[in-house]
Formats: C-alpha cells, sequence, structure tokens
C-alpha cells in the first residue's frame, strides 16, 4: 500500500493566524454556557457552592468521615479541581463530533475545538478560585502562608494534564462513539475514589492492612494528586509534597504528549469518519 | 520546492484517495473490546494517480457524475482530508466555501458570527473588523446584524455566510455548488463578485452542474470520471464530454414517440433522476402543433437512480429565438407526493395554451428539494409550433375579458 501523501502548503500552518480563532472559541464556549440566564456568570460559582453544601451536609454532618474543619472549605478546596477535570474530560469527549459540520467543511486546526472547552472551564476555575483565595484566606489561618505563590503553577499542572486527556478523549470518541457515555458512567465512581471529601491520609483510620489501598487511591488514581497539589496551598497553607509535585509534573507532560500524539494521529481522517 | 510556489498557485502530482466502505463496522469501543479488529472492508479508489495544475488567478470548474470525487478534490485541496498517495501544493490562503454557514451558531448575533467566521478563515480581529461593513453591505441584512442568527430566514442566512466567505480575500477559492442558493438576484450578485475576486487574481475552483453557472465564471473545466481528469479544456468542450460521458453511462434520455425528435439540445445533471421522456398532447393524441385556446399537456418521465424526495420539476419555454417566454415549477407540495421511487410521469396540463403564433422549445429539469442538486437538464428537448387564423402580434395569447359600457352609464 502507497504511503501517506504529503500536503504541502504555504502561509497554512501558521499557528499564529488562528490565535483569534482560539479566543473566539473560548469566548463562544463560556457565553454558550450561561447565555439567556438571569444570572449570567454567576453561575459560575452557583455548581460549586450546590455541590458543596449538599456534601457537606452529608459527609461531615451525616457521616463524619474526617474531622477537617472548616469542611465546607475542605471539600471546596479539593472538588473545583474535580469540577474543572470531570466537566472539561466530558465536554470535550463529545465537542469535535457535536461540530462534525464544521470539521467536514472547513480546514482549521482541529484541536482548537477540545482545547478551548478546556479553557472555557478553566475560566471557571479561574473565577471559583477568586472567590475561594480570599474566603480560605479569612477563615483558615493556616492559609496566610507564602505556600499560597504555588497555586498558578498547581493550576498550570492540572491545566496541562486535562488538555492532554481531554485531547485524547475528544479524537477517540470520533472513531468509538461510546467514549463519552463510558466516560459519563465511569465519573462518578471516579469521584469517590478521588480524596476530595475526605483526605488520603485520614482514610485507614490506624487500620495498617489498608494502607495498601490508601496507596492505591493516592498514586493509581492518577487524579488525586492533582486534587493535592491544589489543595495542599489552597487550604492547608502548605507546599505539596515533593513526591506529589513530581507526580503531577511528570504525569501532566506525559497527559499532553500523549493526548497531542493521539490526536494529530486521528485527526487526519476525522472529516471522513465523521 | 515549495518555496517556488506562488500564491494562488494549485499543484497536484499522482494524488489518490480511497474510502474504506465498512460492511460490518465496530462502532462502539464495546464492540472492538468484545469482538477484536474483525472488520470486512472493501476499499473504493474515487481518485486514482491525478495531476493537475492550475495557475494562479485561473478558474477551472470541475464537473462530472455524482460521487465521481469532485467534492473530494476540493476537500483534498483544502487540507480537510489528506491523500493516501501523492502530494498537494497550495500557495497562499484557501478557503473552502463547501458548505455556507458551516460554523455558525444560531444561539449568536449575526455579527458574531461574522467575527468567529472569519476567524475559521484565518483572518485576525483587525481584519474582520476592516471588512465589516463591506461584509453587512454585501449581505443586504445591516437591520438584523444584531438579531440572532435563529431568526434569520434561510435565504438570510445564505447572504450572511456567502459575504463573509467572498470578503477573506483568498489566495484560493473554492467552490462547491453553493451559488445554487439565495433568489436569482443574489445569485447574480454572487457570481459578481466571484467575478471580482477572479479579476484581483484569485484562483478558483468550481464544482458545478451548471453550464451556465462555469460559464460564467470559469475560463478551464475539468471532467472527472472513474477516478480520474477525462477532459481538460474549455467549458464547452468538458460539457460535451461530459454528455458524451452521460450517454455512455446509460444515463442519455431517449426520445419517445412524438418527441420533435433528439434535437442535440444540450443535457445534463448529475443523473440521479432523469428526464426520460418529453412528450406533447392534445388530449389523447400527441402532438407538436397546436391552434390557440386549445387544451395542452407537457408530460415527462421521470425515471430515480435510487428513492429520492421528490425532486422539483421545472418546465421552460423559449421562443424560436431562444427568448425565454415563460417557467413554471412544481415541488413535491404541488403535486401531493413525498418521494420518487418508482418511474412516474409529471404532467403540466393547459386547458386553454395561452400561446398564439410561433414556434416554442420546451425545456425541462428536475432538481433536488432543496436546489443544491440538479438532476437532469435538458435544454430545449422538444420543439412545438402554434398556427393561428388571426394576424395576432407576438406569442402571448393574451386572454382577458372585453366589455362595453356606455360612458354615460358611469356617471
Amino acid at each position: 500500500m502507497a504511503g501517506p501523501g504529503r500536503v504541502r502548503r504555504l502561509l497554512f500552518e501558521d499557528r499564529q493566524r488562528y490565535i483569534p480563532l482560539a479566543s473566539s472559541l473560548i469566548r463562544r464556549e463560556v457565553r454558550q454556557r450561561y447565555k439567556g440566564s438571569t444570572f449570567g456568570l454567576l453561575w459560575v460559582f452557583v455548581a460549586p457552592i450546590t455541590a458543596m453544601i449538599a456534601y457537606s451536609v452529608v459527609f461531615h454532618y451525616v457521616f463524619r468521615i474526617v474531622d477537617i474543619q472548616p469542611y465546607p472549605l475542605f471539600l471546596i478546596s479539593g472538588l473545583v479541581t474535580w469540577l474543572f477535570f470531570s466537566a472539561s474530560a466530558l465536554g470535550a469527549a463529545s465537542s469535535i463530533v457535536d461540530r462534525a459540520a464544521l470539521i467536514k467543511k472547513v480546514r482549521f486546526p482541529r484541536e482548537l475545538i477540545p482545547l478551548s472547552v478546556v479553557a472555557g472551564h478553566g475560566v471557571t476555575l479561574l473565577a471559583s478560585l477568586a472567590l475561594i483565595v480570599p474566603v480560605n484566606l479569612i477563615f483558615v489561618p493556616e492559609t496566610r502562608n507564602a505556600a499560597l505563590l504555588i497555586l498558578p503553577v498547581s493550576v498550570i499542572l492540572v491545566a496541562t494534564m486535562t488538555a492532554g486527556f481531554s485531547l485524547m478523549l475528544s479524537a477517540v470518541n470520533v472513531y468509538f462513539r461510546d467514549v463519552e457515555h463510558i466516560l459519563t458512567a465511569l465519573l462518578l465512581p471516579w469521584f469517590f475514589l478521588t480524596p476530595i471529601f475526605y483526605s488520603p491520609d485520614v482514610l485507614p483510620r490506624g487500620a495498617e492492612e489498608l494502607d495498601w489501598l490508601a496507596q492505591l487511591l493516592a498514586w493509581g488514581n492518577w487524579v488525586s494528586p492533582f486534587v493535592d497539589v491544589v489543595r495542599d496551598p489552597l487550604f492547608f497553607g502548605q507546599l505539596p509534597s515533593l513526591a506529589t509535585f513530581s507526580y503531577c509534573v511528570v504525569v501532566s507532560l506525559a497527559f499532553l504528549v500523549a493526548g497531542s500524539w493521539v490526536f494529530n494521529r486521528l485527526q487526519a481522517e476525522m472529516a471522513i469518519e465523521l | 520546492m515549495s518555496d517556488s510556489l506562488r500564491p494562488g498557485q494549485i499543484r497536484l502530482r499522482g494524488i489518490s484517495r480511497k474510502y474504506r466502505v465498512l460492511h460490518d463496522r465496530n462502532q462502539t469501543l464495546k464492540e472492538t473490546l468484545i469482538r477484536g479488529r474483525r472488520t470486512l472492508s472493501e476499499d473504493i479508489w474515487v481518485l486514482r494517480d491525478v495531476d493537475l495544475d492550475i495557475a494562479p488567478g485561473e478558474s477551472v470548474g470541475v464537473i462530472g457524475r455524482n460521487g465521481i470525487g469532485k467534492s473530494t478534490l476540493l476537500k483534498l485541496v483544502s487540507g480537510i482530508i489528506p491523500p493516501q498517495a501523492g502530494t498537494i501544493d497550495v500557495g497562499g490562503v484557501v478557503a473552502p466555501l463547501l458548505e455556507l454557514g458551516a460554523g455558525f451558531h444560531i444561539d449568536f448575533t449575526g455579527r458574531e458570527n461574522v467575527e468567529m467566521q472569519g476567524a475559521l478563515y484565518g483572518l485576525t480581529r483587525r481584519e474582520v473588523a476592516e471588512r465589516f461593513d463591506d461584509i453587512v453591505e454585501f449581505s443586504e441584512i445591516r437591520s438584523y446584524i444584531d438579531m440572532p442568527v435563529r431568526t434569520y430566514s434561510s435565504g438570510m442566512f445564505m447572504r450572511l455566510a456567502f459575504s463573509v466567505a467572498a470578503h477573506v480575500n483568498a489566495d484560493v477559492l473554492l467552490l462547491d455548488e453553493v451559488l445554487a442558493v439565495g433568489d436569482v438576484a443574489f445569485q447574480r450578485k454572487c457570481i459578481r463578485r466571484i467575478q471580482d475576486l477572479r479579476a484581483g487574481g484569485c484562483t478558483l475552483l468550481f464544482v458545478s452542474h451548471s453550464k451556465d453557472a462555469v460559464e460564467q465564471v470559469c475560463d478551464r473545466c475539468i471532467l472527472l470520471d472513474y477516478g480520474s481528469i477525462v477532459c481538460d479544456g474549455t467549458t464547452a468542450d468538458a460539457f460535451a464530454a461530459y454528455a458524451e460521458s452521460l450517454r455512455v453511462a446509460g444515463h442519455e434520455a431517449t426520445v419517445a414517440v412524438g418527441d420533435e425528435r433528439d434535437r442535440g439540445g444540450a443535457n445534463w445533471g448529475s443523473g440521479t433522476v432523469r428526464i426520460d421522456s418529453v412528450r406533447l398532447r392534445r388530449g389523447n393524441e400527441v402532438s407538436d402543433t397546436f391552434a390557440p385556446g386549445e387544451p395542452m399537456a407537457i408530460e415527462l418521465l421521470l425515471e430515480p437512480n435510487e428513492a429520492v424526495p421528490f425532486p422539483v420539476v421545472v418546465v421552460n419555454l423559449s421562443g424560436g429565438d431562444g427568448r425565454p417566454i415563460g417557467s413554471t415549477r412544481a415541488t413535491a407540495a404541488d403535486l401531493g407526493l413525498d418521494e420518487l421511487t418508482e418511474p412516474t410521469w409529471v404532467t403540466l396540463a393547459f386547458r386553454r395554451l395561452p400561446l398564439q403564433q410561433g414556434r416554442f422549445h420546451v425545456s425541462v429539469l428536475v432538481e433536488s428539494p432543496d436546489r443544491r442538486e440538479l438532476y437532469h437538464h435538458r435544454e430545449a428537448c422538444c420543439s412545438f409550433s402554434v398556427f393561428s387564423d388571426d394576424v395576432g402580434a407576438g406569442p402571448v395569447a393574451m386572454g382577458g375579458h372585453w366589455s362595453a359600457t356606455a360612458a354615460s352609464a358611469e356617471r
């Protein structure tokens, strides 16, 4: 069989041309979500706050899982990372298929579509953090600490991992349309296996035979260290451990590289598969 | 190599593109995991070893039957799909107009969509802003530009979409049958704009079934058949070769008894639906001479290659000198039919023939309900004469009712 053909063109691969497109897509992504609603962008806060209240009631006042005070702030400091990750992955998974008409008719850098979904949720993440940081500074004295300065780096790590994962999902979903449904089904148990409403070090409650489970939850589920890398400075006022931080750097870069590679491999024939 | 490429130049070398038709495809990850990699497939080569050189500023029509690879050629040049073999060099900015308004979002205003669409074509925000007034001006929908696109009529939508694409100032413009939208006045405006772009040095690749449209905008035309370019020449040459290939492929209309024999009129279209026969009747008898005010019926036998939504049928009448006399069309709603699945006679009946004197040619065409695809056009496929005893001027029997009233009775 003949090898793949080559396409060469002048100017065409000039990515700079598409910066305005990227910004338009992101603005559209954000506006589309809140357009036509009475509270507009205030909705950014509604979902995390509702979740925070509900989970606080269940996991703190009903089950008393961990004794961390103030629990609602501990919870939301981990929840923001999860909400960003899960909403981005879910939105990106179907993004290419949803825009089939565009992919089939116009040539532009297609990775901008899933990436704009992630960036749109990134805006939500930043807005949430802009609210949580001052609230934590007021109610959690430990956070008044220079460790908070690492937070932007943590957010970049989370965003990089999420972007890589989302690129991968969006491309694979073109070929296997059930990927988005599988993901939907996985997200709920995944949420419970991620230390968000509990903390991994309090999990075994002294039961040493459960230590392997704690370790597995902490490192086997790659989202866990990313929750920690944000929550440590944001709520506990401490730098993430070197192990957590290095894990996040390596994993986020690995996802970015793998995601770009998968996307590039699959994107050429996308217009035909859709 | 590519450095020597000039903006607007297109160079294809040994381009091949196949599609894989999967008979038993694993559509889901679940199935793949359960059944493994077993898929039955068949490769269909749409284009095979195609070479094509287009110089900057040239405008080239692409014609051929449905599914013969015309759109594939455009998608390859635009980079939407890659070739399996060969090299494609395209110089400069390419604006593919494969479907107008592909990036439009109906909840956003016309203004927002123009900005988005401009960005899709690779324009900077400043370039869009500079051209914004021209775009809106051209689309003629200024008073609606800040309304959501969902409130637009389909005509307004298309006008705005074409308008953006026409102002990209691309080096290469790819048009896929897009002129079949909008009203006649706007279509003319589109053609004028395309001619202007051409004059400005823009290279044009234009897929169409309409000989008129290709003639108006192209100085060269290629005919695709069985994966290769079988004719590369003037529009007239290419359409002649196309008519010939349709005849060879069994698409040529047969001439029914009572027809004014095959006059060799032009005959083209995609062939999805063929007008197999056209005949003229007076009552029960087939005829080609009529008297004014006589009943007359024009009957068309439509033969579909596949079941399609019932097409739009158009009958045009022109005088012996080729001047248009009149035109009428029937849609599925007019005929009370939804689908065309079997050979069907469509009849246009006149209780009283509104013509009084002269020789007339009948042209007929069928096209898809959305007017995107011209199935079959038979130009001047039959003729008839009308003889009148009265010496009247002009071809039309005016009719009308005469009456007289005393002027005094009218106060």
